[in-house]
């Protein structure tokens, strides 16, 4: 006999609704409460009264609303040279058979892997005030290299690191692009650069926007890069955390007032994006895939160049990183010649942080596997309203930018009986909270590709709800669970601005301590650390392709 | 305009690998012409070079006077339908159709009379707003149709345009589209696996495999005069049987089980003597319980309504099938003892290795 489904979107008395009320309650109090905590406090003053003061004084003081500006300014010129450099260097690469492209697009996706702030570090050593550029230019050649700190040096670091999500999004949109598409256009008269406006841009423009809504976040939301590179070009990030660690009283509320603002923002693009992309929105599927085609001439050398000059460019620090953690160094100066001694040093002094690393990473991995698994399956499989709003709030921690999170979670859970603060357990939970969007995608997608129908043998065969999700469907969802959770873990590894704000001595992570060793200007140390940092990050990716058995990376 | 097409000594290469050898092939001004054949027998291939998408190794398309080798797909002026319908999933179905008129100099309220009209004959006037997502497959294909047929192309070329389609669906397309395609009088080069599909809209098929042209000719004479054993077998159904001829005041067919029949079909020079294949469709073989002919024994019987097929154990094991109209008596039983004779002026004779027709009227239209 067959079993009956309750009616779509209802409620059915079953161990799932249980797994949905247990997931809401663990969201409702690591997420939603610190956020409602954190509105709250934006809008109450010091003796306890409703205030908008800190809302007026943001908008009122130049020293404020002129960080709003700049990380607007810095966002938006961000995620336009990053759609710029991205989008031809798709192009090329599905259109035009180019050489080595295997080794580049492996390049082009370790350099987005990277924290952001080492790519800055990595620039202000080559072309800051004493970088090796620099000096080379003044005694050597003999002029001045433009200056590289501030809005300039915040735009090139971030498009270099950040092109990259746009490429690997637009390069997956034109491997779903039907060639017959295109071939139509050509056969109906429609060729050259009418076909790119009117044909091939108007079917990336839904990915393009994808691609873009991710740079836009991710730039507006970083916090290492303009510290380092931006010097007295302030960001909205720089001045939520100079807001909250400074000394003084009522900062709290002020921090968290900005941040309320930053949180509206980005919620507004995000669901402006949304919008845009909800009437553009079309699907494709490739029936007849483009084929790459030879390119010769001077056109190929100019197409190779190009795909060539931009990942170069994008790898240039990494390299120069790796490079320097080589090189002999006195104290904190660089000395002629190479040597491990920066390495010895760095796993010395710092031996007790690489292990908080990993420690802290793969419990939060474990924790995300554990949750993000179980979020698809409620999502996809057991669609109802509580599970559709999960869907949303488990995705909305993109939308908030980590240094925000971690004041939320800060000033929420640092009174008893939630006392948290200073433990591994609030830097996990915010690994955990920010992290899991990556791995509920990838669980999602594969999901969406096992048939209902499995799980409904399984049940007619006797099995309860409970076993046919272990023996059945997990196994069968655990390539995308897995796959997921190895991005999930990457961000993780490299990710600086929830930890800055929530770390202690005891709970120092590499990417804290390679930020601390820049500051001092220990910059062998650092060089060594972001070397093995990057190293973990490849080997991650090589363990992502072999489980996932795919050749590209969706995020 | 529409023109005739065509190939000479035409050549396909994909590297080393040859796809098409050296072939000639001529398609009549408005004709409907259908490249027939299993997959991978290069016709999709043969088409996408009319269309300019692949490159020609050796010799030369013409339309009309004129050889196209070297014009650019854009400016062939032709009208294509692909597998997927290739419908631009970001216009509107008005959009879609207009997409070819608007890269020509036209005026808007010519565009606007011209898509308008042959939304009309395609029926798709209710859905000229829609996304092509809100569409369904049936629909999507009248779209495809409309957007080629609208610019007037010289030819339209179609490839598989209903394999995508569920049956009934594609019985209602392909007389949509035999009828358009009538009205229009356009040169059309039409690719199917499907047999039964290409004899319903053709007015001439050839038959492909392996990169060549087996046969060219009228669904008729294709189907009723295959000219190797490879046609007989790939349109419709068809038993093949050994015999050898021998001279006996004329020639006759002598069977295995040393039945023989005399022969007249043969034609002029065939040899006299030796193995030739016998090829017999279905409704081809009469049935009855006694009398000279193959003898055989009934195997099973499938009850179609209009016919009964029977499967039929040879003397020889070969197992062959027949058809005849569904009698009012009771179907023959498993086991019982058959004598099957021929309807000796529909069968056809091909040579030992099935390479040639020895049967008389069989022609090669190429």
């Amino acid at each position: 006999m067959m079993r009956k489904r309750g009616p779509a979107g209802g409620f059915r008395l079953e161990p799932w609704l249980f797994v949905s009320i247990a997931v809401a309650a663990l969201y409702a109090l690591f997420l939603l409460y610190p956020l409602f905590t954190l509105l709250s406090k934006s809008v109450i003053d010091k003796n306890g009264a409703l205030s908008l003061s800190f809302f007026n004084s943001i908008f009122t003081k130049a020293y404020y609303w002129r960080a709003i500006a700049n990380s607007f300014r810095v966002t938006l010129a961000v995620t336009a040279c990053c759609v710029l450099i991205a989008t031809p260097l798709a192009y090329l690469m599905a259109v035009y058979k180019i050489r080595g492209r295997g080794v580049l697009e492996i390049l082009v996706l370790v350099s987005s892997m990277s924290a952001p702030f080492i790519g800055a570090y990595s620039w202000i050593m080559l072309f800051g005030r004493s970088g090796a550029v620099t000096t080379f230019a003044k005694h050597v050649l003999g002029f001045r290299m433009p200056d590289i700190y501030g809005f300039p040096g915040i735009v090139l670091v971030m498009s270099l690191q950040l092109y990259s999500l746009v490429y690997m999004f637009v390069s997956g949109a034109f491997k779903s692009m039907d060639n017959s598409l295109i071939e139509a256009s050509e056969s109906l008269g429609c060729t050259g650069a009418r076909k790119m406006f009117r044909v091939v841009l108007p079917l990336l423009l839904p990915t393009l926007l994808a691609g873009a809504l991710m740079v836009f976040m991710r730039t507006f939301a970083d916090y290492g890069t303009p510290a380092l590179i931006g010097e007295g070009y302030t960001t909205l990030p720089v001045l939520v955390y100079k807001t909250f660690m400074s000394e003084t009283g009522t900062n709290d509320s002020l921090a968290a007032a900005i941040s309320v603002v930053a949180v509206f923002v980005t919620t507004a693009v995000f669901l402006l994006q949304k919008l845009v992309v909800s009437r553009k929105k079309f699907s494709m599927n490739a029936l007849h895939p483009i084929q790459p085609k030879p390119i010769r001439g001077a056109g190929g050398v100019l197409a190779h160049l190009y795909c060539y000059a931009v990942v170069a460019l994008a790898m240039l620090p990494q390299l120069y990183v790796v490079y320097s953690s080589f090189r002999k160094t006195n104290g904190k100066l660089f000395v002629p010649g190479f040597s491990l001694v920066s390495y010895q040093t760095a796993f010395r002094t710092v031996g007790q942080t690489i292990a908080n690393t990993y420690i802290l990473g793969f419990v939060s991995i474990l924790c995300i596997v554990v949750v993000a698994s179980v979020i698809a399956y409620i999502v996809v499989r057991r669609s109802n309203a509580l599970n559709n709003v999960l869907d949303v709030v488990t995705m909305f921690p993109e939308t908030v930018a980590g240094s925000i999170l971690g004041i939320a979670l800060l000033i929420s859970f640092s009174r008893r009986p939630l006392l948290f603060s200073g433990t591994a357990f609030i830097m996990i939970l915010s690994y955990t909270i920010r992290r899991l969007p990556y791995t509920v995608r990838s669980s999602s997608a594969i999901l969406h590709q096992i048939s209902p129908s499995i799980e409904e043998a399984s049940i007619s065969l006797g099995s309860s709800d409970a076993k046919t999700f272990t023996r059945v469907t997990l196994p069968m969802m655990l390539p995308g669970v897995v796959s997921g959770a190895i991005l999930s873990w990457i961000m993780i590894i490299t990710e600086l601005s929830t930890s800055i704000i929530l770390f202690t001595t005891r709970t120092k992570t590499m990417t804290l301590e390679i930020y601390s060793q820049i500051i001092r200007g220990n910059d062998g140390i650092a060089a060594a650390i972001s070397s093995l940092l990057t190293f973990s990050t490849v080997i991650a990716l090589a363990v992502f392709f072999k489980v996932s058995g795919k050749k590209e990376v969706n995020l | 305009m529409s023109v005739p097409i065509r190939f000479s000594q035409l050549v396909k290469k994909y590297g080393e690998n040859t796809i098409i050898p050296p072939l000639n092939l001529s398609v009549r001004d408005g004709e409907f012409f259908t490249l027939l054949g299993p997959s991978g027998c290069g016709k999709t291939t043969l088409l996408r070079m009319v269309a300019g998408f692949n490159t020609i190794e050796g010799g030369t398309i013409s339309f009309g006077d004129k050889v196209i080798n070297d014009v650019p797909p854009a400016q062939r002026n032709i009208g294509m339908v692909f597998q997927n319908y290739a419908v631009f999933p970001h216009m509107t179905v008005r959009q879609n159709v207009a997409f070819g008129l608007t890269n020509r100099k036209l005026s808007k309220d010519e565009i606007s009379r011209r898509v308008d009209e042959i939304m009309e004959t395609v029926h798709i006037t209710e859905y000229a707003s829609r996304m092509p997502e809100r569409l369904s497959g049936g629909q999507q294909q009248r779209v495809a149709l409309a957007r080629a047929i609208v610019i007037r192309p010289n030819v339209l070329l179609m490839d598989e345009p209903l394999s995508n389609l569920d049956a009934k669906l594609r019985l209602e397309m392909r007389n949509a589209i035999r009828n358009i395609q009538n009205g229009l009088g356009i040169t059309t080069i039409y690719v199917t696996h499907d047999q039964e599909e290409a004899m319903a809209v053709s007015d001439r098929i050839a038959v492909m495999e392996s990169g060549v042209i087996q046969q060219v000719g009228a669904p008729k004479a294709i189907y009723q005069r295959p000219a190797n054993l490879f046609v007989a077998n790939f349109i419709g159904r068809s038993n093949t049987l050994r015999a050898s001829l021998a001279p006996e005041g004329g020639t006759a067919l002598v069977f295995g089980n040393g039945w023989r029949v005399p022969y007249s079909g043969l034609k002029e020079g065939s040899p006299v003597g030796g193995t030739v294949k016998v090829s017999v469709r279905p409704e081809e073989f009469i049935v009855s319980r006694e009398g000279p002919g193959l003898a055989g024994e009934i195997l099973s019987s499938v009850f179609l309504g209009l016919n009964t097929t029977y499967f039929i154990r040879l003397f020889s094991g070969d197992i062959v099938e027949t058809v005849e109209e569904s009698s009012i008596d009771s179907i023959l039983e498993k086991g019982t003892k058959v004598s099957l004779t021929l309807k000796l002026d529909k069968i056809n004779v091909f040579t030992e290795d099935g390479e040639r027709s020895l049967t008389k009227g069989g022609s090669d239209d190429a």
